[in-house]
């Protein structure tokens, strides 16, 4: 497949460079002639003009609202291509495209907003900040715990800005009580953090589950299979694996669990100050997984080194957690000494917004670092469902301790031609 | 052909007749599943049948999902019966679920679907260990199992590189591509030598897959044919290139070789000044002043 798509790529080189892309853009009556950033002031300047160009890779589902998000906050970004994989026949390589390398390609594009099932989310992250594009990416940032830290990697060795497509963090960074919170928790002021946060509901374990007993069906001529499918296994082709319902195949996500905890999960990383860390133990309550489809589960307690204890409760499936209360913590948890450190303590600086981190050139609040700290609470939820035994995970190599198996499911291999 | 029961054998068809319905009995339907404790007595039981048993319940394994006949419950059942065999400190129950796998994969008389099958080496990249590794190489040679069974390699690592690189040899152009992603998931650094010439292929899938599978190694042997191949490539080929030298000078520098890892930074100074890469330039820059000094 790889030798047919570089084929075309040699084919389109000359295609796309900016000259004729300009030219060609000039007669299409759809595409927004720009000049590029780069070429006004390149990627590292900010240009005279602010514009910069865009592409949109996924387009279905949230593609629109991610792009237009950017649009949003102010940010001039006009969208110069955009790209599908069920799109087969109906593109034009200029402003459509099946395949995201040749939009990679294009220098004229800045940034890059990516909506595409999450399976497909840290590889093209990647590729795009070693292209010189910034990158916006929808949630959940990745499909295992070793393509967040990839990810990461590519955020320092580039030097580009990634952003996560959660923003609850930049709003619960204002509240006061959040600020004391992180104040006492980065600043190391309690030896044991007594702190306990539940998740009640909102995790549509149900409603994204996937379908067994399924039988394939044939592929629709319109749909680029193999490149859906892309470096996850491949499968025989079923509707309900594509357009949304998806989210219920471990294949190319992790269920409501993976869909909807970047979003719960993002604010509470900021405001605890587990930007940089990760659960030390994962216990899971819920019926053994299938090896295909994500299902039911009821809860799962994760347990961090410094003693704070975070619970994600589905309240679709068996008895609820009831095991700890929710508590806070404040300055009643520090003694006279400690009060006075705190009081010494700086405020954090608030998170910096998608649009503000790309015109500073500093790293955006949903950072790929922070982020993938978010992503790995969820993946080893996910993981604590499916092995269903507790789990040990070290924060820092990022693996599972004592347990081959579950550690598997830490950095999955890739269906070649695509490797992390 | 081998025997399907002993005569001491559980009832594997009865155990996971035991199993709940899917949430809408014959129809495509979602799975609220069975309480682990229930799931855990059926796999004990399969387990505790011994290979026979396990036999029994991969023949009922007909599609790429695990599915049977007429529903989900033999590839579910094998995969309760995998992690209960999974579990750490349980490596003779480990191996006898593996050998029982890789028998009926190399089996031609009870040769299952080719989807059963790759359902198969998939929950091998999950239990397998080293007694999977031959049957698995011998898959890379199969057009249909070739992805799987290299992603299960990659998986298992340790000796399985070793498979990787014999079958480099005996396969075309897309297992190639296959082998050299797995040996550098498996961060192989005895595959330098093989992956350098591979970084000259002529097929430009192989050369990508190679160079980017030389950066993972973090071998300082494939310094110059990353820098080479980057030098030589345009558009996709040369994002990838460029990736593997930061990525390659990246380790080196961390594995303190710092002069081959400025070497590496100087060449895509050079080159990305001329080609109009400012965020090559920058990345190769920054390198080079972390390292200044060293």
């Amino acid at each position: 497949m790889l030798a047919r798509v570089m084929s075309a790529t040699q084919r389109d080189r000359s295609t796309i460079t900016r000259r004729r892309f300009l030219g060609a853009a000039a007669s299409a009556a759809a595409t927004v002639t720009v000049v590029p950033r780069h070429v006004l002031g390149g990627p590292e300047h900010t240009a005279p003009s602010d514009t910069f160009g865009g592409a949109l890779i996924g387009v279905g589902g949230r593609g629109p609202g991610t792009f237009g998000q950017m649009l949003h906050w102010g940010l001039e970004v006009r969208k110069l291509a955009e790209c599908d994989v069920k799109w087969v026949g109906k593109v034009d390589n200029r402003t459509r495209y099946t395949d995201f390398r040749h939009v990679l390609e294009r220098k004229d594009i800045d940034i890059v907003a990516i909506a595409t099932p999450p399976h497909w989310h840290a590889l093209i992250s990647i590729a795009a900040m070693d292209a010189g594009k910034d990158v916006l990416c929808e949630k959940p940032m990745t499909r295992f715990i070793a393509e967040g830290r990839a990810v990461a990697e590519a955020e320092r060795r580039t030097g580009r800005i990634f952003q996560v497509g959660t923003f609850g963090r930049l709003r619960r960074s204002r509240d006061p009580g959040n600020v004391m919170t992180r104040k006492i928790m980065t600043g190391g002021l309690l030896k044991e953090c007594p702190g306990v946060q539940i998740q009640r509901g909102g995790l549509k374990a149900k409603e994204w589950s996937g379908l067994v007993n399924t039988r394939p069906r044939p592929i629709p001529d319109w749909l680029d299979w193999d490149m859906y499918q892309g470096p996850s296994p491949m499968k025989p082709f079923h509707p309900h694996r594509f357009g949304g319902s998806h989210r219920g195949y471990w294949d190319y996500e992790g269920g409501g669990l993976a869909d909807m905890g970047q979003h719960y999960l993002d604010p509470l990383t900021w405001v605890w100050g587990k930007d940089d860390t990760a659960p030390v133990e994962v216990e899971a309550h819920a019926p053994p997984a299938h090896p295909e489809v994500c299902g039911m589960w009821g809860w799962v307690e994760l347990r961090y080194a410094d003693g704070f204890t975070l619970v994600l409760d589905s309240g679709e499936w068996g008895a609820p957690y009831d095991r700890r209360e929710p508590r806070g913590i404040g300055p009643e948890d520090l003694d006279e000494d400690q009060r006075r450190a705190l009081d010494q303590l700086p405020d954090p600086e608030p998170p910096l917004s998608f649009p503000d981190a790309v015109r500073q050139r500093r790293p955006a609040g949903g950072n790929a670092e922070a982020a993938h700290r978010t992503a790995t609470i969820l993946h080893l939820a996910n993981i604590a469902i499916r092995v269903g035994r507790t789990i040990r995970f070290d924060p820092v190599q990022e693996q599972i301790i004592g347990d081959e198996e579950a550690n598997r499911l830490v950095d999955q291999p890739m269906r070649a031609p695509w490797q992390l | 052909m081998e025997t399907r029961e002993s005569k001491d054998s559980p009832d594997v068809a009865a155990l996971i007749a035991q199993l709940p319905d899917a949430d809408m009995p014959g129809a495509e339907s979602k799975l609220t599943g069975p309480p682990r404790e229930e799931a855990r007595r059926i796999a004990t039981a399969i387990l505790d049948g011994g290979r026979a048993s396990l036999l029994a319940l991969i023949d009922m394994i007909r599609d790429g999902w695990g599915g049977g006949e007429k529903d989900y419950r033999p590839g579910y059942a094998l995969r309760c019966v995998t992690l209960l065999a999974g579990e750490p400190g349980n490596e003779e129950r480990r191996r006898l679920v593996t050998d029982a796998i890789v028998a009926r994969l190399g089996n031609d008389e009870t040769r299952l679907p080719v989807d059963a099958r790759a359902f198969l080496v998939r929950e091998l990249q999950l239990v397998g260990g080293e007694s999977a590794v031959e049957p698995l190489g011998k898959l890379l040679a199969d057009d249909a199992l070739r992805d799987d069974a290299a992603m299960a390699l990659a998986a298992i690592g340790g000796e399985a590189a070793r498979r990787l690189r014999r079958s480099w040899s005996e396969v075309g152009v897309a297992g190639r591509v296959a082998i050299a992603n797995a040996l550098g998931a498996c961060r192989d650094a005895d595959a330098a030598g093989l992956l350098e010439e591979a970084a000259s292929d002529e097929d430009p899938a192989v050369r990508i897959a190679a160079v980017r599978a030389l950066a993972r190694t973090g071998d300082e042997r494939g310094a110059t044919a990353v820098v080479r191949a980057a030098d030589r490539s345009d558009g996709w080929e040369r994002i990838q290139a460029t990736r593997a030298c930061l990525e390659l000078a990246g380790r080196l520098a961390a594995d303190d070789h710092t002069a081959a890892a400025r070497r590496i930074w100087q060449r895509l100074v050079k080159t990305a000044a001329e080609r109009g890469e400012p965020h090559v330039t920058a990345a190769a820059e920054r390198g080079l002043a972390d390292t200044a000094g060293k």
